[in-house]
């Protein structure tokens, strides 16, 4: 309910009927180098964690200076609480072409990137997530120590989902479902979605619409205007690339013979603070009327980013008018 | 009720102070009236001087003054700035009201040129950090598309910082926009500028004097840390009817006035409104983004007077405006309303007990809206905030001897707040957004000053201000644990007293002349504020938020010292002052980082505050010359202006938003006979300071960053000149008198003069903001960053058609 923004988003756009612009070179002092923690553990996977450098705000960005921001010089342990490992480093150079592909498309980076470069991530194949836990990383890197603690919850069921074609369009729509909110306690949610099926036309003709879960714009809510309550909520489809169905008129809708997974997860507090800033943060850059916000981290000590235990709940759902 | 029992106490002591020390004189009075002999508009300021003595007294804000003196024959002489002085000898054996009209050099054509006298208040008052800006005077000088504004105008004061094109408010010594109270007759404004800031909400052509006071308020103003802005409208012609208007680029003024009852009663409505949006939809491409966009603006004054006796005058004015801004998009059938405004209506009532005792009582209320309407078929979302205050007030003015001016009084308000009321349907179903969150407070004041004269070289304006604040009930408290957790709900009733504060807050100027040119001026303040103006962005917008003290939000409190030097050079032609100030602010209110002011459910809007402190110091040149052709002012201001708040920037001080090392304003017009006049503004500003991004990273493929501290970027100065040209028609008409042959010069019933401005003459381009816009992904080694500067203005052209009759 970010509201206040979207009303000054209107002003904005009000404003810039006299405007002009220009591009300037600004003088910012050098910042300090701070350590940025990618990590997820989700009920009945495996834990990864990788680490990454901040950089300057104007820094070159060039394929080798995205390399070197990879850290892989740090020891991470990681625990539930009764059982403390030493989280097992992998390194690209020393997987298969296949291997850096699904590593590819679990973290995001590309496989370009991962080919030629040794870009390093940590894991622990012997420990999974179970619910009730907390997990606790312990990262050791130039003589500091960074840690961060997520929890996996219980996982909230959705009573149904379902695709609706929207207004008078023919085959577009959106996602809807409804759930049954717990009234005994605070919850966060996080909804992930992705489609399964394969394009049936066009220069991407057999390949898989969606590669992996993707997230909309605004991807999590709490339950303070819900709670305890069976309520319906909707969601259009993220837009994630410049494929021609991310184009208008299609852009943002689902279409009739899609088959979408839905990935409905429960997330902790510190989880849903740092993505609702982040969120927030993404969508405000450029405001001059938005109030500079740092991204909430869940890591101790100094440290950037996220480490994050999702318990998700899936639903498959089959677009039909 | 400990403040009712300070209360009367206080006011047992006023009464003491009165029959004990000013019971017995033997004394004369004279008092009266001074007004224009054309229009019978009351002259604040205007002066009465009795030779033979060397004292005199100079008129209120109502045109009342009085003279208490020893019986005798005198040469009095009364005296405004722009008109004839008037002397004649009287032999004075008791107390006697003397009115008296004085006549404006404009008028007075036939006979010999008028020598123009300029007083010199600037030395011998006891008052520092005080403009008081004659709108004649403000008229010549280049304005914003020719819209002539009052606000603008003290922003080219020293002190007085404007917060740069695009915001609204001023910024007074290290104050911020919300510390500064802004009257019209005596009603609170409560959002004084339409949008943006590019117009005040006050129209020219209904006010007559306007005063700034930015450093030693006395004590009957209160309520604000920072300045008191005090706009008086004019009352209108009681003599015959007039009008005047313009008619310019974007927007078109009237104004009528004239006698309701000759000399008894007048009357005077303004109104103004904006058609830019209009004249432009026809050049707005198809595509546009703006297109189905609109925006104006209307303002409207309206005042009549009634002279009900000798003693007795009444007084009913009123402002309304409001700002619109619609879009409609057909193809999706989405559509906004947000219109937001202003109202303040006052009811005066002056009434003269004797002619030492003057009292000025107003019944006042005033609000201010803001209301957002966004529908996309049977969506429908709103979003209302704003402010409503019902005030009375009684203030007395006491001249007991020509050493002693007193003022009391008392002041009560009523207070209604709508933080923010959400509300949203979709078809008939309403969702649950936490119902309209109101919050109520009594504030009251009473106040005691006495404007001495200890000796002939000391006088001091001595007083004392006790003011109280309650936040009554119906009310609903939520206690919240630092996770955000709701531990408790306190439910509160109607009128249950929540919190009371009672602050003393004492005040002291004074002056000691060094010689007859100069003198040094001396004041130490202490001011409490219980009202808070809280804005989500950096920028102030229509939608900040005004909020009370609460149990959580404690008063803001301001501590000023301030020193002056005073001089006036050849005969007051040229006024000159430096001043230097140190302000100390406590408990100002910022919002949390992250907060959301719309988000009323389980919460209290307090909760998401926090507070901090600050302080700033400076020192203000000032030269200022008001005679002959040319006329204008130079004023320079070196500041420094810090915060510091525990929960923002890591508790680190931080440069405020509108520090400025250096802030210097040149305006200068020029007369050139009887047709031309022309006008011309120099300003310059440190850049504002404002937050950048210092480093960047990425999660989940997203870029994301994280802030340098808070305000350590300076944007590129602010600097700008504009100029203007007024061509004025002819005022006079020549005619051969039958009788003697002359020819003689009557004044035209219509005249309109032609007002050329040329706004940012250089075509600098000013910072507004910057922004940063990136492309390219990450990890694909692509991405670029560049930063945007984003100005408003270019060089602007405009042209304005004013007539009067």
């Amino acid at each position: 309910m970010k509201s206040i923004f979207y009303i000054q988003a209107v002003f904005i756009l009000l404003l810039f009927i006299g405007s002009c612009e220009k591009e300037i070179d600004v003088d910012l002092p050098r910042p300090e180098e701070k350590l940025i923690v990618e990590g997820v553990i989700e009920l009945g996977e495996i834990p990864y964690v990788i680490l990454s450098k901040s950089s300057g705000y104007f820094d070159p960005t060039d394929i080798q200076s995205v390399a070197n921001s990879y850290v892989s010089d740090a020891v991470i342990s990681i625990s539930d609480g009764t059982v403390t490992n030493q989280m097992t480093k992998i390194c690209s150079s020393t997987l298969s072409a296949t291997q850096q592909e699904q590593l590819s498309e679990l973290v995001g980076i590309p496989v370009a990137l991962l080919g030629s470069y040794d870009i390093c991530g940590f894991i622990d194949p012997s420990m999974t997530g179970e619910i009730g836990k907390s997990y606790t990383i312990s990262i050791d890197w130039k003589g500091n120590n960074y840690q961060g603690t997520t929890q996996i919850l219980p996982p909230v069921a959705l009573d149904s989902a379902w695709f609706e074609v929207f207004g008078d369009r023919d085959s577009l729509g959106f996602l809807y479902a409804q759930m049954t909110e717990p009234a005994s306690e605070k919850n966060f949610y996080r909804w992930f979605a992705q489609r399964i099926n394969s394009y049936r036309y066009g220069s991407l003709k057999g390949q898989q619409k969606d590669e992996r879960f993707l997230l909309p714009t605004s991807s999590v809510f709490d339950d303070e205007f819900v709670n305890g309550t069976t309520f319906e909520f909707g969601y259009g489809k993220p837009v994630a690339s410049d494929k021609f169905d991310d184009q208008v008129p299609e852009r943002g809708f689902y279409k009739v013979g899609d088959t979408v997974v839905v990935k409905f997860c429960s997330i902790d507090k510190g989880v849903y603070s740092f993505i609702s800033t982040a969120e927030e943060q993404i969508l405000s850059t450029g405001s001059p009327f938005a109030t500079p916000v740092n991204v909430t981290s869940n890591m101790s000590n100094g440290a950037l980013g996220l480490w994050a235990g999702y318990s998700p709940y899936f639903d498959t759902i089959v677009c039909a008018r | 009720m400990n403040v009712l029992i300070l209360m009367r106490n206080f006011l047992t002591l006023l009464v003491f102070l009165f029959f004990s020390l000013w019971g017995g004189t033997q004394n004369i009075t004279i008092s009266g009236t001074i007004k224009d002999s054309q229009s019978g508009e009351t002259l604040i300021g205007a002066t009465v001087f009795l030779n033979e003595l060397k004292i005199g007294a100079s008129t209120n804000v109502y045109g009342f003054y009085s003279l208490t003196i020893p019986a005798g024959t005198y040469s009095v002489t009364y005296s405004y700035v722009g008109y004839k002085d008037f002397s004649s000898t009287r032999t004075l054996t008791e107390s006697v009201t003397l009115n008296q009209e004085l006549t404006s050099s404009d008028v007075v054509i036939n006979e010999f040129k008028v020598e123009a006298k300029k007083g010199d208040e600037n030395t011998k008052s006891t008052q520092m950090g005080t403009v008081e800006l004659d709108v004649e005077q403000i008229k010549n000088l280049p304005a914003f598309m020719g819209e002539v504004d009052v606000l603008k105008t003290i922003q080219l004061l020293p002190g007085v910082q404007s917060s740069g094109e695009g915001n609204t408010g001023f910024y007074v010594r290290g104050g911020g926009p919300d510390q500064n109270l802004i009257m019209l007759d005596e009603a609170v404004v409560y959002n004084a500028a339409h949008l943006f800031g590019f117009f005040s909400v006050f129209n020219a052509d209904a006010i007559k004097n306007v005063n700034l006071i930015k450093g030693g308020m006395p004590a009957n103003y209160g309520g604000r840390l920072s300045s008191v802005l005090d706009i008086s409208m004019k009352e209108g012609n009681d003599r015959s009817f007039h009008g005047a208007g313009g008619i310019g680029l974007i927007a078109s003024r009237l104004t009528l006035e004239g006698p309701v009852q000759k000399n008894k009663s007048s009357f005077i409505v303004s109104g103004r409104r904006t058609y830019i949006s209009e004249l432009a939809q026809p050049f707005i491409k198809e595509d546009a983004p703006i297109k189905g966009s609109g925006y104006y603006f209307y303002d409207f004054n309206a005042k009549i007077n009634y002279q009900i006796s000798d003693k007795d005058k009444l007084f009913l004015s009123g402002y309304f405006g409001k700002d619109v801004f619609t879009y409609s998009q057909a193809e999706s059938g989405f559509t906004i309303n947000i219109p937001w405004g202003n109202a303040t209506a006052a009811l005066r009532w002056n009434h003269i007990f004797s002619d030492k005792l003057f009292l000025n009582t107003t019944a006042i209320y005033s609000s201010y809206d803001f209301t957002f309407e966004g529908r996309q078929e049977d969506f429908s979302f709103g979003l209302y905030s704003g402010i409503r205050d019902w005030n009375l007030k009684a203030d007395f003015s006491y001249y007991p001897n020509p050493k002693n001016t007193i003022k009391f009084g008392a002041n009560y308000t009523y207070h209604t707040f709508i933080p923010n009321n959400v509300t949203a349907t979709q078809g008939d179903t309403e969702f649950d957004l936490g119902g309209a969150v109101r919050l109520y407070a009594n504030e009251g004041a009473i106040y005691f000053l006495d404007d001495i004269e200890l000796s002939p070289l000391l006088k001091i304006n001595a007083g004392i201000r006790l003011s109280s604040f309650q936040h009554v009930g119906p009310f609903k408290r939520y206690i919240k644990d630092n996770e955000g957790n709701v531990l408790e709900e306190i439910e509160y009733d109607d009128f249950q007293s929540l919190k009371t504060y009672v602050r003393p807050e004492p005040r002291l100027t004074g002056r000691y002349t060094l010689n007859e040119s100069s003198s040094m001026k001396f004041g130490a303040t202490l001011n409490y504020q219980y009202m808070h103006l809280v804005s989500v962005g950096g920028n102030s917008l229509p939608t900040d938020l005004w909020i009370p003290s609460t149990d959580i939000v404690k008063p803001q409190q301001a501590s000023q010292i301030n020193l002056g030097y005073f001089k006036n050079f050849k005969k007051n032609t040229y006024e000159a002052s430096v001043e230097l100030y140190y302000k100390d602010l406590r408990n100002l209110v910022e919002f949390k980082d992250g907060a959301d002011p719309s988000d009323g459910v389980n919460d209290n809007i307090d909760n998401q505050l926090t507070f901090g402190k600050g302080y700033s110091y400076g020192a203000e040149l000032f030269v200022k010359k008001s005679l002959g052709k040319l006329t204008g002012w130079v004023g320079y201001t070196w500041s420094r202006t810090m915060r510091q708040f525990d929960e923002l920037n890591q508790g680190r001080e931080y440069p405020a938003k509108f520090d400025r090392r250096h802030d210097l304003s040149i305006t200068a017009s020029y007369n050139l006979g009887e047709k031309w006049t022309f006008g011309a503004i120099f300003v310059y500003a440190t850049g504002n300071s404002i937050t950048l991004p210092a480093s960047k990273y990425f999660i989940e493929g997203e870029l994301l960053v994280e802030y340098a501290d808070r305000n350590s970027y300076r944007m590129a100065p602010y600097h700008r000149a504009d100029i203007s040209a007024t061509y004025q028609g002819k005022k006079h008409k020549e005619y051969k008198d039958v009788a003697t042959g002359e020819i003689k010069k009557v004044k035209k019933k219509f005249t309109s003069s032609w007002n050329f401005s040329v706004f940012n003459l250089y075509n600098r381009r000013n910072p507004y903001f910057i922004y940063f816009d990136s492309s390219g992904g990450f990890t694909q080694g692509t991405l670029d960053v560049s930063a945007i500067q984003v100005s408003l203005f270019p060089i602007l052209p405009s042209v304005t058609w004013n007539f009067s009759f």
